[in-house]
């Protein structure tokens, strides 16, 4: 049985290799894909979103000093970076040829109206880069923190001013920290995960071809051969779903390393990964595997199989993050990709591969539940 | 006192044996109580038109199919589906090309002989044997994706040959080849006989099984019509004559013509043909012209020839062998 086991498989994974489509879709495409996306969405191979934003300060009196100085304080803090400008600068010409995300204008006399009890400041002027919407709300976001501090101060100097008191309060420092938290850690950074989903989804792709050349080899007619050699019929069937594992488990990791040398992605400890991608890649050899059984043809089966990859996907939060709650909820816990996706969201944050241990008892749970079937399924494809 | 020889005796002495084959795939009864044997070094034709039951009663026989009813026994081994038992016994050559084209014919061959379970250093010295029969040596290292038709044929049966088989089946191997490598089929085939293989052939054209088949079955309808050697089967319908007439027109008007015409036993259609089986075709073909003459039938031409396997077909089932 291993004898014949080994033997099928060498001759898959020979014939695999040779016509291209393991590196083509197991590799290049997820590879490439998760590049485009990366450009398409912006930023998200650096780790980390990161917000250049500028200051031009017009009015130089001591409130605007202030405020710049605030600003300039938040540099290199939380991947902002914050650059004064000259007074005269054109704000439109710096987001333009400095490539800045936003710039915010202190006018002329800004200072004296904010002090003066009317509260008639000119208002701040905020230029933002139209190309890089994402980083200009994040520097929006963090001037209206600085705008909000302001109007505080001048409600309270005006407030004293109606009681009699003299005593001027100064500009309270801004509460604003650019720092961004999430509930249970940071988890992966977006090029990480985007990358990740790309690999789960495509290993659909991958271990689709494996379970395929069953049909494959009966219109071919060399089950025939095969069900005349003296093997037993179960090698083949195994055979196939082996060389799906490896040629699965090997795209995968081979993107999980790429990610890490490409774009700094950090998974954590990397028996976890392991853990994961075995899991993972299980679960969708059994699920192809149960398409392969019930599909008429190969040209049926790898139509059914792309559908159901690709659906996967959109339901387990490969192309974008899903929500756990809800029917959505539930049916992206019957996805392997959720698991998967999770798994390694927890894993970033964790000391331990020991975090894993679920998702990847989920996924073997999925992998036995549509594994049983499709083994019996392929085993009635067994005919010359 | 004399030596007795039980039936089992006799049975061991064939290399394979089928008795009582039953197939049905749903109504249709595919192969209907079939029994044939083989002896080592026999060459046994299996002849019957197309969906005959010859390519069933064969997988049956190669352990692909399980049957309804009946035993295998090849090499004194129960041939069953879900046993390898006898398996190494049989050499299978499927009518469809069964051969990997992004393989070379090398890596062909070795994947075969692996399966088979040839040691490596027989497995070499046999593989290249194979390619030297086949004439595939020079070849041997290309992707047979960049075989001709006829080259990837010779392939296929190399690979039936390869682990050297006790009893070889080819199941109408010559079907759409060109009439070179034909012969190259036919003429391998009567090699490996000399050389002592038994061979199972099966086919529909009657000049294959009259030049290679020691004994010949002919099939028709899943079963098994009649059995023997050429000449016994053409002796068995007497010294009648086959004619066969190629016309255009309605063919089922002519044969309807034909059908009460003295001295003509049979009368089967082929595509724009009739075929009539007669006691003196000379004798009969004046009347014969004369009643297809009356209609808008146009007689293209006449063949008369001595009893053949197809007129014993005709003679037994009422059809052409090519029907």
């Amino acid at each position: 049985m291993i004898g014949a086991i080994s033997t099928l498989v060498g001759k898959d994974l020979k014939e695999r290799l040779r016509d291209k489509s393991f590196f083509l879709l197991g590799i290049l495409t997820p590879l490439m894909l998760a590049f485009i996306m990366d450009l398409v969405f912006g930023d998200l191979g650096e780790g980390e979103l990161e917000v250049r934003l500028g200051v031009v300060d017009a009015d130089s009196s001591e409130i605007a000093g202030h405020l710049r100085e605030g600003l300039a304080a938040l540099d290199g803090e939380g991947g902002v970076e914050v650059d004064v400008l000259d007074p005269g600068t054109d704000p439109d010409d710096a987001v333009l040829d400095d490539d800045l995300d936003a710039v915010m204008v202190i006018p002329d006399g800004f200072g004296s109206g904010v002090a003066s009890p009317t509260g008639d400041a000119p208002g701040l002027e905020i230029v933002e880069n139209p190309e890089r919407p994402v980083q200009a709300g994040v520097a929006e976001s963090i001037l209206d923190g600085f705008v909000a501090d302001l109007e505080r101060t001048r409600l309270i100097n005006a407030a004293g001013a109606e009681l009699g008191l003299s005593e001027r309060v100064e500009l309270s420092d801004s509460g604003v920290a650019p720092e961004r938290e999430t509930p249970g850690g940071e988890g992966l950074d977006m090029g990480a995960r985007m990358m990740a989903g790309m690999a789960v989804m495509f290993v659909f792709f991958t271990v689709q071809f494996g379970v395929t050349t069953l049909l494959n080899e009966k219109e071919n007619g060399t089950l025939t051969r095969l069900l005349a050699a003296p093997i037993p019929r179960d090698s083949i069937v195994a055979a196939k779903g082996v060389v799906s594992y490896v040629l699965g488990v090997l795209a995968t990791m081979i993107l999980m390393v790429a990610a890490t040398l490409l774009i700094g992605a950090s998974w954590g400890s990397w028996l976890g990964v392991t853990l994961l991608v075995l899991g993972a890649v299980l679960t969708a050899v059994a699920l192809m595997a149960v398409v392969a059984g019930v599909a008429k043809t190969a040209e049926g089966a790898g139509a059914a199989q792309a559908i159901i990859a690709v659906g996967l996907a959109m339901l387990g939060g490969s192309w974008f993050e899903v929500s756990g709650e809800g029917l959505v909820g539930s049916l992206a816990r019957l996805t392997p990709h959720y698991w998967f996706l999770g798994g390694l969201e927890d894993l970033a944050d964790a000391d331990s591969w020991t975090v894993v241990g679920t998702p990847v008892a989920v996924m073997a749970l999925i992998s036995v539940v549509a594994g049983v079937p499709a083994a019996v399924l392929l085993r009635r494809r067994l005919t010359p | 006192m004399g030596t007795v020889l039980s039936v089992s005796t006799l049975i061991d002495a064939h290399l394979a044996q089928a008795s009582g084959l039953h197939k049905r795939f749903g109504d249709i009864h595919a192969v209907n109580d079939v029994s044939l044997h083989i002896d080592p070094g026999e060459t046994y034709g299996l002849l019957g038109p197309n969906g005959a039951g010859k390519t069933t009663t064969i997988s049956i026989l190669a352990g692909l199919l399980e049957a309804d009813g009946g035993t295998v026994e090849v090499a004194g081994a129960q041939i069953r589906p879900g046993s390898t038992r006898g398996r190494e016994a049989i050499g299978l050559v499927p009518q469809d090309l069964a051969i990997y084209p992004d393989l070379t014919a090398d890596e062909n061959l070795k994947f075969f002989a692996s399966l088979y379970g040839m040691p490596k250093n027989d497995a070499k010295t046999r593989i290249d044997e194979v390619l030297d029969v086949i004439g595939l040596s020079d070849r041997r290292k290309d992707r047979v994706s960049t075989y001709s038709g006829g080259m990837k044929r010779r392939l296929n049966i190399g690979i039936g040959l390869l682990h050297s088989p006790r009893l070889l089946i080819l199941d109408e191997p010559t079907v759409g080849v060109d009439p070179q490598s034909r012969n190259a089929i036919l003429e391998s085939v009567e090699t490996l006989s000399e050389e002592g293989m038994a061979v199972l052939y099966t086919t529909h054209y009657m000049e294959e099984a009259e030049r290679l088949c020691d004994r010949i079955g002919i099939i028709d309808s899943g079963t098994v019509i009649a059995e023997g050697t050429a000449a016994e089967l053409t002796s068995s319908i007497g010294e009648q004559e086959r004619m066969r007439i190629e016309i255009s027109g309605s063919v089922d008007e002519a044969a309807h013509r034909m059908e009460s015409a003295e001295g003509i036993s049979d009368v089967a259609v082929e595509d724009r043909a009739i075929v009539l089986l007669t006691d003196d075709g000379s004798r009969r073909l004046p009347d014969v012209i004369r009643r297809l003459s009356d209609t808008d039938i146009q007689i293209g031409s006449i063949d008369i020839s001595r009893p053949d396997l197809e007129a014993v077909f005709l003679h037994l089932t009422g059809k052409a062998l090519r029907e």
